[in-house]
């Protein structure tokens, strides 16, 4: 009981990494749409391409940041299970999209989608390190 | 043709094959460490999970981008 009672403080963490991570997918969001309008003045194809690998980006991670972080588990077990599921529905959820995409969407453009896909996997990485250096610091 | 589709799923296999290891490895890693850590100090468990997730979305980007690779190349060069 004593153990539970500790680990209230340290819900900061959790609602410290929600708020974060919520700023992380708003900007990433923003990062797609601009990339959507700039790939417009291209051609359509390329615009709805560069959204939807917006889209194969967004959605698995939003997924697996709800699933992960929305629960309360205080145990490191359950904390250990919670990433581990949420990762493995994370890769299905991907796998599934792509190729849900591939197959039902034509034409396609692959530049753009793999662009816009690869450059939010970059901006995590960034973000992640520039949005509170905190993590830099352990 | 049909010597060339095998190549490219046979690509495709090792791309997202390997990048399946270096992923089951990283974050394996990655969870036993946190267990370690966990058990050192069970204070730092709440601290420990917010790195645990976003060390997490680091490793696995790569593997991400090699499945839609492979999956491209099924699906849509095959």
């Amino acid at each position: 009981m004593k153990q539970a009672k500790k680990s209230v403080p340290g819900t900061k963490f959790t609602k410290w990494t929600r708020a974060k991570v919520k700023i992380i997918f708003q900007i990433q969001m923003a990062v797609t749409l601009v990339i959507t309008l700039a790939t417009l003045l291209h051609s359509v194809v390329a615009a709805y391409s560069a959204l939807i690998g917006g889209i194969l980006y967004l959605l698995p991670n939003v997924f697996f940041a709800w699933r992960v972080l929305g629960r309360q588990s205080e145990t490191p077990r359950g904390i250990l299970a919670d990433m581990y599921i949420g990762e493995i529905w994370k890769m299905v959820i991907s796998i599934l999209c792509f190729a849900a995409v591939f197959i039902l969407v034509q034409p396609l453009s692959p530049f753009p989608l793999f662009l816009t896909f690869i450059l939010l996997q970059i901006l995590n990485w960034y973000l992640q390190m520039k949005v509170d250096d905190r993590f830099l610091k352990l | 043709m049909e010597m060339a589709n095998a190549v490219v799923f046979l690509a495709a296999a090792i791309l997202m094959g390997l990048a399946a290891i270096g992923a089951a490895v990283g974050i394996g890693n990655l969870g036993g460490k946190f267990l370690e850590g966990a058990a050192r100090q069970p204070e730092l468990v709440p601290l420990l999970r917010s790195n645990f997730f976003i060390v997490m979305g680091l490793v696995d980007a790569v593997p991400m981008i090699g499945v839609g690779l492979g999956m491209y190349l099924m699906f849509a060069v095959a």
